[in-house]
């Protein structure tokens, strides 16, 4: 008898599902039930609720005796536990603020204390959902004048072994509560304007904290798929050891003998090869890179006698090749331990191929296969390896130098260079300095530049697409194709030659002045704010062709009967274009418009051609040599810090790393809000 | 009054590609027509020369006494379903809907008042519908079509029939005057197909507006339509009722396109005797009597070469006693269940389609209705149809349209008009 | 065909039936009822005369405004176009009106050159290093186009098709990492070539291994690609018993002439642009500066811009000229590379 079969809910002779909060036990296995929408979230429904519950179990000798029916209030019990532990951490969270405030006195470790309050007006945040399940619980309980839900525990009375039981229960279903729950569709269209936005908003800070709720309920869930992935490796590592042949057993050893023993020449001797070299790195240089790694190297000189050239000074100590082949060995060790695991789990693979009686893959199949099914580790080797050595590895490293001192005075040969913690994330963002200061500018600039730069080269280039695709215009191609010839100069040409044309001695001025419109040179790159405008404009001339390029290509993609139903059904040109053109190209260069903006944060061609960073601002002082300006943004910064006459690396990478995270925050942020990545299949 | 008259309309691509011509058509209020023609037939231009979206070489289109060669789609009282749905893929169902009702101008009284401040007279001014009758508008709609638990969804989200519905649902909230529909149908399979057709049968009664249908599907038309205008290279053959075009087909292209499966033709040659009509047909000489005979003695039909139509449907089985019978053999038979279509040949070599229902034939009878069998076939002679083998007009048709279009405007320019009044 | 070849069958219906009038034609003078087809050309409908005259009139006036609407519109469109073509191709025209100028070397005030001659490119190619830089840009470009390509394909082929182990984790591995800006690693990368002896005079060479090792980051466009080719023809090739490397370069390669084209166009020009990389791993030996760096090397102090503004610009043209022509022939692949990956995404 199956279990679904017993449980009949008769409301009115109408079968229901049955309610969240009822759970019961039957011959010891605990039954739950479900809410008809699935939904884990009581409140959102307007559904049953529990009045009344009558049991009724019968069996082939009788009925069971109802005495033995126990309640337990589990789940109001659980909902207490939860908003007590909820409690606590909210006052954990708050002393925190508040023991950060204090901090903030010391001016240095302010931007923490930020930080952790943040993280304590999110936990704040978190609780909502808690708060508002549990009253609106409440409530509804309230309603109906039931004070506490019960949960029955049936047992049955010895002697009696029920054969079937059947279970009728009678729910008094609760009234909707319209006014606390969501609107129809159609109710909601009947509003004007006005009450259409009170009640999109109240809708919206309802969600938030469900939204908050659900974003760390997933990365929780995924931290904890990432542990159990990691235990259940070590599960596995262990219970190989233990069943594993003796071969496996020797393979822990050497790696590689597993394979060879089973005659899987190639994959013995690679693995064995890797193990070997490995051991012989960590002897020869590894031991002692890791050693130095904690100080990066502590004496620079030392003086030893030479028999040939008598007293002689060598280096001893280099911090930078501490640090880069102190990286390179923790990725070596990395590398390896993951070889070991692959090793033992082939070992495993083989025994229980062995153990079977098939056949194993011989070192034929095994290059055969490379050309087949794995040819997608042919084809990745070179190129990961490539991205490994020259791109994960120098920016890892980049990112460590960013807690050092590594400049152009400590530069790790002569002087050397050592830890420094968040020494340089302090200087950077210490309060009322003139580098916050002047860093607090050209962030604000950056975002103000890529926006502006984004936007208007996609409006201007999607109307200048939209011109020279409408009906009637002639030779469209010679258009497109003029236009889109200017992106094969190189940049570094026209941007030269365009900023030398509005040079105080360039044509511009001389023109101006020479026609009488001017008296003086109008500063171009001079004037701060001049500079900027310039700056966009002359970008926007970069950029349009190739946004006209895109945009063309979208365009003719739009099916034309969308055009004609809304002209029959009274659209003007300009309604057409925010409703029909302007939706669909948003939604189809969504992501693309996210990478642009990107790299227009990290544009630093125009800017750097244009101006070098803008008429500059001596009053912001100078990092590394270099004194940024007006137009500066983030990476023109960082390319003046990394090469100017001071050149100061640490300054540079904590550069590099906050524009990391700041292209990733809005990244982030926009992906999930963009539609492009949930509707899809809308413009397939 | 949603009156659309169409008076030698013509639509020319480019220098010289004729799309449409000669096109003369009233369609009455609340008349439910259909344009039905091969691919390619300019049925689909002339739809959208109508809504508003081809413009129109020569000729005009008037809609409810106005002229409107010159007015926007907007301006023309007229909404349009699309073949392709034209839904707003960004737009929820209920905006989709909304859309037209978002763009719409109500005419609102506004009294003018003299500096005493009494009212002189109203003036008329537009405003725009508020959210409240939108939203009335569009529940009404959804209600009919049965979609309103959608009304939340995308496009994307649907079928193919509920898109579909979707899309006459946009339509009708404009209560337009003319109701054009492209080839509705065409992107649904077959089943949903045969259930939409009812449904909109149904939906017709309650709008109870002018609908203006273009499709290739014969049957739709015969099915849907008050009255089927047929075309051919963008020439009107033939508008009539579906009876009519069935049962008195203009030429030999109506005559084969209406009809499943194609109508039996033969090139032989009317005689006649002193006792009447008659044509010899694959060796037997079928005396043309009854009504036919009278109808071309009426009309004084000279012999000539003629091209005779007989429905497969109108075609039974004889016996050899029948002197006029038509003895032939079975080729391919096809068992439709309700009736046996029967591919047969001739003693002269000619290849027949014959429509036999099943109900009367026993099923033994029936299982001897097989490859090779012979068979002897004979027709009635009020059943045929007689085409004159050079123009393919039917020759009891006066001033038919020929097939083709030259020789039409040459027929035209021989004679002049006649005009016929409607009674009633 | 004899009886005794075939069965016959003969039907005998059971009853005789009447004959029916279908239809009644009386043809008449005037009136006539017909249930028959009207005549097609003219309705069934006798039209009263409409006051047409005023109304053609009309009709022509609306005709017109409308039409002629549309023509200045168009007008208007086409006048905008022309001017913005000559906006953007301006400063190139003045980049050649510079390099023929003779009469002084600086920046100056006017577009036109008082005199013209080819001085210019005479020292462009004698007295500075300018065949050094070209020989080097064009090694690099041809070097990174085809590397590069091999790269961004391989790439791109497996993240489209294949689906393994660690597909996510790699693909977001590259995006993350590409959201760092790419001057962080100079001074590693300079630090590394140098200690291999590839800057410098040796700038070149080091300058292809770091163009070409992380090359495999750029793979969007490319899978986007890849991406519209339908599986199915992987399939039925599979069927057929092809391995997948001979899938790829058998089939798949051949069907994405346009992308190919497109990745070997866009790694031949990256070199000839770059002039940050360039000059730093030159590290101040102009004998292995890229075109880009050298040009710019020219005139960076205002004093040396003086002397080598022309020079510079005669440079610009010399470099830009076979590019562009370059572009305009590879046109077609440039925008279908474009259009078709960039914006899948």
């Amino acid at each position: 008898m199956s279990k679904r079969e017993t449980m009949e809910l008769a409301i009115g002779g109408e079968m229901l599902p049955m309610h969240p909060l009822l759970n019961f036990k039957y011959q010891g296995e605990r039954y739950a039930a479900f809410t008809p929408a699935d939904s884990a979230d009581p409140s959102e429904e307007g559904e049953v609720a529990l009045t009344h519950v009558t049991t009724k179990i019968e069996s082939s000798n009788g009925s069971v005796d109802l005495s033995a029916i126990k309640s337990n209030d589990n789940l109001e019990r659980k909902l207490l536990l939860i908003l007590s532990t909820c409690i606590i951490y909210l006052v954990l969270a708050l002393c925190i603020s508040f023991t950060t405030l204090v901090f903030v006195l010391w001016p240095k470790f302010w931007w923490i204390g930020m930080m952790l309050i943040i993280i304590g007006v999110v936990a704040l945040i978190m609780l909502f959902p808690l708060h508002i399940a549990y009253a609106q619980l409440r409530k509804q309980r309230r309603l109906q004048g039931l004070q506490k839900v019960t949960c029955y525990e049936v047992v049955p009375c010895e002697g009696n072994d029920p054969i079937f039981a059947e279970f009728e229960i009678r729910y008094q279903i609760l009234e909707k509560l319209s006014k606390n729950q969501q609107l129809s569709m159609l109710e909601y269209q009947r509003l004007n304007f006005r009450q259409k936005f009170l009640y999109k908003l109240k809708m919206f800070f309802r969600g938030i904290p469900r939204w908050f709720a659900r974003k760390f309920k997933r990365l929780g869930l995924r931290l904890k798929a990432f542990g159990i992935s990691i235990w259940e490796n070590i599960k596995d590592i262990g219970r190989t050891f233990k069943n594993g042949s003796w071969k496996t057993r020797v393979s822990y050893l050497f790696m590689g003998f597993g394979n060879l023993s089973h005659r899987q020449v190639l994959r013995g001797i690679l693995f064995f090869l890797f193990e070997a070299s490995f051991v012989v790195f960590m002897v020869l240089s590894g031991g002692h890179w890791l050693g130095k790694f904690g100080t990066l190297g502590t004496t620079a000189y030392e003086t030893v006698y030479d028999p040939e050239l008598g007293e002689a000074t060598i280096r001893v100590d280099n911090s930078f090749k501490i640090l880069l082949y102190g990286l390179l060995t923790i990725f070596f060790i990395i590398a390896f331990i993951y070889t070991w695991r692959l090793n033992v789990k082939q070992c495993r693979i083989l025994d229980e191929i062995t153990a079977t009686g098939k056949r194993v893959k011989s070192s034929k199949e095994d290059i055969q296969s490379l050309a087949d099914n794995e040819f997608h580790k042919t084809l990745l080797s070179l190129p990961v390896l490539g991205i490994v050595m020259f791109t994960v590895l120098p920016i890892i490293f980049m990112i460590l130098v960013g807690f050092t001192n590594y400049d152009y005075h400590y530069d790790g040969y002569g002087n050397l260079f050592t830890w420094c913690g968040l020494d340089n994330f302090n200087t950077l963002f210490a309060f009322g300095s003139k580098l916050s200061l002047a860093f607090g500018e050209i962030l604000a600039w950056t975002l103000i530049w890529a926006v502006v730069a984004t936007f208007s080269n996609y409006f201007l280039g999607m109307f200048v697409a939209m011109m020279i695709n409408k009906k009637g215009i002639k030779i469209k191609k010679f258009w497109r194709t003029i236009l889109v010839m200017t992106i094969a100069i190189p940049q570094f040409i026209s941007l030269l030659y365009v900023s030398n044309l509005f040079a105080e001695n360039g044509i511009v001025n001389a023109t101006l002045m020479r026609w009488g419109w001017i008296k003086n040179p109008i500063p171009f790159w001079g004037n701060g704010t001049l500079a900027k405008v310039m700056v966009l404009v002359i970008n926007i001339w970069v950029g349009i062709p190739y946004l006209m390029l895109i945009t063309t290509g979208i365009l003719m993609n739009i099916p034309a009967d969308l055009y004609e139903s809304a002209q029959i059904d009274g659209a003007n040109a300009f309604q057409q274009f925010c409703k029909i053109t302007m939706p669909y190209m948003l939604f189809v260069t969504g992501p693309y418009l996210l990478t642009n903006f990107v790299s227009n944060i990290n544009n630093f061609n125009v800017i750097y051609l244009l101006t070098q960073g803008g008429p500059r601002h001596f009053a912001w002082g100078e990092v590394g040599g270099y004194v940024a300006g007006d137009t500066t943004i983030l990476i023109t910064w960082l390319f003046g810090i990394t090469t100017g006459s001071e050149a100061s690396y640490k300054m540079a990478s904590v550069i590099g790393t906050l524009i990391f995270l700041v292209v990733s925050i809005i990244s982030l942020i926009v992906f999930t809000i963009m539609p492009s990545t949930r509707r899809e299949e809308d413009y397939a | 009054m949603a009156e659309v008259v169409l008076e030698n309309v013509k639509k020319v691509y480019g220098k010289n590609v004729v799309a449409v011509q000669n096109f003369n058509l009233t369609i009455k209020d609340k008349e439910f027509v259909v344009f039905v023609g091969p691919s390619g037939c300019g049925k689909s231009t002339t739809l959208r020369m109508i809504a508003g979206l081809e413009d129109i070489s020569e000729g005009t289109v008037k809609i409810g006494g106005k002229v409107v060669n010159d007015l926007k789609p907007k301006d023309r009282d007229v909404s349009m379903v699309f073949q392709n749905y034209a839904l707003y893929p960004n737009y929820t169902i209920f905006k989709n809907i909304a859309f037209p009702l978002t763009l719409m101008r109500v005419p609102v009284e506004v009294p003018v008042t003299d500096k005493d401040g009494n009212v002189t007279g109203v003036k008329i001014k537009t405003r725009k519908l508020t959210s409240e009758e939108i939203a009335n508008k569009v529940g009404e709609a959804a209600e009919i079509l049965g979609i309103t638990e959608y009304l939340g969804r995308r496009p994307r989200e649907l079928s193919g029939g509920q898109k579909q519905r979707v899309a006459i649902g946009r339509a009708m909230v404009k209560d337009a005057a003319v109701f054009l529909l492209d080839e509705p149908l065409s992107n649904l399979d077959a089943k949903l197909r045969a259930q939409m057709r009812s449904e909109l049968i149904e939906l017709r009664k309650r709008i109870n507006t002018t609908f203006i249908y273009v499709t290739h599907d014969q049957v739709e038309a015969m099915t849907l339509a008050d009255r089927i205008v047929i075309m051919k290279d963008g020439v009107i053959q033939q508008v009539g009722t579906p009876t009519e075009l069935f049962d008195m087909p203009a030429n030999l292209f109506v005559g084969e396109f209406i009809g499943s499966p194609k109508m039996n033709t033969f090139k032989t040659r009317l005689e006649r005797d002193e006792e009447g009509y008659f044509v010899e047909l694959c060796g037997v000489k079928k005396r043309i009597g009854g009504v036919r005979g009278e109808a071309l003695a009426a009309k004084n039909i000279e012999p000539q070469d003629v091209v005779m139509g007989v429905r497969p449907e109108h075609i039974t089985l004889s016996n050899h006693e029948d002197k006029e019978a038509i003895p032939c053999v079975i080729g391919v038979r096809e068992l439709m269940g309700s009736s046996l279509h029967l591919h047969v040949k001739t003693a002269t070599e000619e290849e027949l389609i014959v429509c036999v229902p099943t109900a009367p034939f026993t099923l033994a009878q029936i299982a001897k209705l097989v490859t090779g069998t012979r068979i002897y076939l004979t027709f009635d002679s009020k059943s045929t149809h007689f085409f004159n083998e050079e123009t393919k007009v039917n020759l009891l048709v006066e001033d038919a349209p020929v097939a083709s279009s030259e020789e039409k405007q040459q027929k035209q320019e021989e004679q002049p008009h006649k005009k016929w009044r409607r009674i009633s | 065909m004899t009886d005794k070849m075939f069965e016959v069958f003969e039907f005998y219906p059971a009853s005789e039936e009447k004959p029916q009038e279908m239809v009644e034609i009386v043809t008449g003078e005037d009136t006539f009822e017909i249930s028959a087809m009207p005549e097609a050309p003219i309705a069934d409908i006798i039209l009263a005369e409409t006051p047409e005259v005023n109304a053609a009139e009309e009709k022509k006036k609306k005709r017109i405004s409308q039409r002629t609407k549309n023509r200045i519109s168009n007008t208007i469109i086409h006048i905008a176009l022309a001017v913005m073509c000559v906006v953007w191709i301006l400063p190139f025209i003045g980049i050649v009106f510079e390099s023929f100028r003779c009469e002084s070397t600086g920046v100056v005030g006017y577009i036109l050159p008082k005199h013209w001659g080819f001085d210019n490119y005479v020292r462009l190619f004698k007295e500075t290093k300018f065949p050094t830089w070209f020989g080097n840009t064009l090694l690099m470009g041809v070097v990174t186009a085809v590397v590069q390509t091999a790269f961004q394909l391989a790439v791109a082929y497996v993240l489209s098709r294949f689906r393994f182990k660690g597909r996510k984790f790699l693909m977001n591995l590259i995006l993350v990492f590409g959201m760092f800006p790419g001057f962080m690693t100079l001074i590693l990368l300079y630090t590394w070539m140098h200690d291999w002896h590839l800057t410098d005079a040796n700038a070149p060479y080091g300058l292809i291994i770091i163009y070409v090792a992380s090359s495999g980051m750029g793979y969007y466009i490319a899978k986007g690609f890849f991406d519209t080719i339908s599986k199915s023809l992987d399939e039925a090739a599979r069927v057929d018993g092809a391995t997948r490397m001979q899938i790829f370069f058998k089939l798949i390669l051949p069907l994405s002439k346009p992308i190919v084209i497109y990745t070997v166009l866009m790694g031949f020009m990256g070199p000839w642009g770059d002039f940050v990389m360039a000059s730093f791993m030159a590290n101040n030996e102009t004998g292995g500066y890229n075109v880009a760096a050298g040009l710019q090397w020219l005139i960076d102090e205002p004093a040396k811009k003086d002397m080598n503004y022309t020079t510079f610009c005669a440079g610009g043209v010399v470099v830009a000229f076979p590019i562009t022509v370059l572009f305009l022939l590879l046109q077609k692949y440039y925008v279908a590379g474009v259009t078709g990956g960039a914006v899948k995404g």
